[in-house]
């Protein structure tokens, strides 16, 4: 049987064909509702621009002036008095699972590769591990330490270009740092307290092999890949569900996660409790997107997600720390940004697209 | 010189869009739910496109937004009617299996029992091109997927679907007027697409 006669038949099992309700749209009932829709409020006009402070240069600032979480509080409250009130971090996270399935899957094909590029900073602190010895201390992820870290240690941000060029048999990564920025005037006294170690030991730019792109050890299956990003993030000494975001983002960044993989990542973060919806926001790079945000109580820390609706791309992250942090920094101080190029091919692993 | 505003440009492009595409969201609705939800699937697809319509494709992808739109919302629909019949009660299913219309007296059509026979997913794409009329590129943007991946799925769906009919093995009998099979000659639920 034919493809035509095969979609004749099923054609032949509708209720009602198309043709046979032309015209109903100038129905009395269609124009009733025509008319409900329009009168409905109009849309708000595009949100503003992010509140300076929340633009801050991409280069450190030690000490930012406002904080971001409360610029992003304000915000928040801008973009969802609209019409999109109603919208909520779930719903916008499913609209990008949606868009997420449709793009095409970027595959390298032989001698292809696939380059991806973000820049950004984060922070490397240094703990003494042992006060008064002389020991200069090792660079270690900052809120680990029990207690304060205000005693000895102190924590730079460290701004980074990481570059990745995957391919089927292997690749290359390649890490340039830029000046460590010390967050605080305390941090960069304790520096010069412990005799000013060399801070490139935490700056170190480098180059390394990658292996071979394979695919993505994630489930497309919500449901599956939830269980699996739940297990993945328990047991961390963070708050779950902050962690399981977080791993979220670091399955859409840098990584060759399919459509299917894409958009079940997506779907995930739409069911993790305490996703907030930030708002359509624009990043660093002045692209636009939405962002959505959570806090972690534990480290009293917020992690900002910042995606395309229109590819559903990951276009930025951010951590601020929330007040009662670890470090002793005024609430919404910045931990961790980055942004993120678009993935494109490439045809050596030197070349930029 | 008359020099229209924002807002009425922008009731002007929704009413074309409304007019041009009322009566195949209306189709695409009748065709996968009762009538008592059609109403309400069609208001909530053209509010969405309202409240977003800066987001609404310029020509025909419109079309295809609003299906994708409109699927969405049914399958909300469903997934809403799912949770309450979770809650329904023995006695309501009791009551329900003894209101059923009683299908002894229908003859089946082979191509519709060869069509229940499929997945949910299979009968979505197959009705999606039949009656929809939409070509592969097309699904894909409405489902949500890649190009190749809608081919596959199409052609999978195809070959069930020929599987089932060869199973059937009796002639072809095609029902209703002017081809079309009507709600008593269609076996219950036959229609109702599981749209997820």
């Amino acid at each position: 049987m034919s493809e035509t006669d095969q979609t004749t038949l099923v054609a032949d099992l509708a209720r009602v064909r198309d043709d046979d309700l032309v015209g109903e749209a100038t129905s009395r009932r269609a124009q009733q509702l025509l008319s409900e829709i329009v009168a409905a409020p109009a849309p708000p006009p595009p949100p503003p621009r992010r509140h300076a402070a929340a633009v801050l240069p991409h280069r450190v600032v030690s000490q930012p002036a406002v904080s971001f979480a409360a610029a992003a509080a304000v915000l928040a409250v801008v973009v969802t008095t609209g019409s999109r009130g109603a919208e909520t971090a779930s719903a916008a996270l499913r609209q990008a699972a949606d868009v997420a399935r449709a793009q095409p899957a970027l595959v390298p094909g032989r001698g292809q590769y696939v380059y991806v590029r973000s820049e950004g900073a984060a922070v490397m602190t240094s703990v003494l591990a042992a006060a008064g010895n002389g020991d200069r201390g090792t660079p270690a992820d900052p809120p680990k330490v029990e207690g304060s870290l205000t005693q000895n240690a102190w924590t730079v941000l460290v701004p980074r270009v990481r570059e990745l060029w995957w391919g089927r048999s292997g690749g290359r990564l390649q890490e340039t740092s830029g000046e460590p920025a010390f967050l605080s005037a305390g941090d960069r006294a304790r520096w010069v307290a412990a005799g000013r170690p060399d801070l490139a030991e935490v700056a170190r730019s480098f180059t390394a092999p990658l292996p071979p792109l394979v695919p993505l050890e994630l489930s497309s299956d919500p449901d599956a890949l939830y269980a699996q990003l739940e297990k993945d993030a328990a047991g961390r000494g963070n708050g779950l569900s902050s962690e399981m975001l977080t791993l979220v983002g670091d399955a859409l960044r840098e990584t060759n996660a399919t459509p299917a993989q894409r958009a079940a990542l997506y779907t995930v973060a739409a069911r993790i409790s305490g996703v907030d919806l930030v708002g359509d926001v624009t990043d660093q790079d002045g692209r636009a997107g939405r962002a959505v945000a959570i806090d972690d109580e534990v480290n009293k820390t917020r992690l900002t997600l910042t995606f395309d609706p229109e590819t559903s791309a990951l276009l930025a992250e951010e951590q601020v720390v929330l007040a009662g942090n670890a470090y002793g920094y005024p609430a919404g101080t910045r931990i961790v940004h980055a942004t993120y190029a678009p993935p494109a091919l490439v045809d050596s692993p030197d070349a930029r697209p | 010189m008359t020099v229209s505003s924002p807002v009425d440009d922008r009731r002007e492009r929704f009413t074309a869009i409304y007019e041009a595409n009322y009566h195949r969201i209306l189709g695409y609705a009748l065709r996968r739910t009762s009538r008592d939800n059609t109403a309400d699937v069609v208001a909530e697809t053209f509010l969405v496109a309202w409240r977003r319509l800066d987001d609404v494709p310029e020509g025909d992808l419109a079309r295809l937004w609003l299906y994708a739109t409109a699927r969405r919302i049914l399958a909300n629909h469903r997934r809403a009617e799912q949770r309450r019949e979770r809650l329904a009660s023995a006695a309501i299913a009791l009551a329900d299996a003894a209101a059923a219309p009683a299908l002894v007296d229908v003859e089946p059509n082979r191509a519709a029992v060869a069509f229940e026979r499929l997945s949910s997913g299979e009968r979505k794409l197959l009705a999606l091109v039949a009656w929809e009329e939409l070509g592969a590129a097309e699904l894909a943007t409405v489902l949500g997927c890649s190009r190749g991946a809608a081919r596959i799925r199409l052609h999978r769906a195809r070959r069930r679907f020929a599987q089932e009919l060869a199973r059937l093995g009796k002639p072809l009998k095609r029902r209703g007027i002017a081809g079309h099979v009507t709600d008593a000659g269609t076996p219950a639920g036959l229609l109702e697409l599981e749209d997820t």
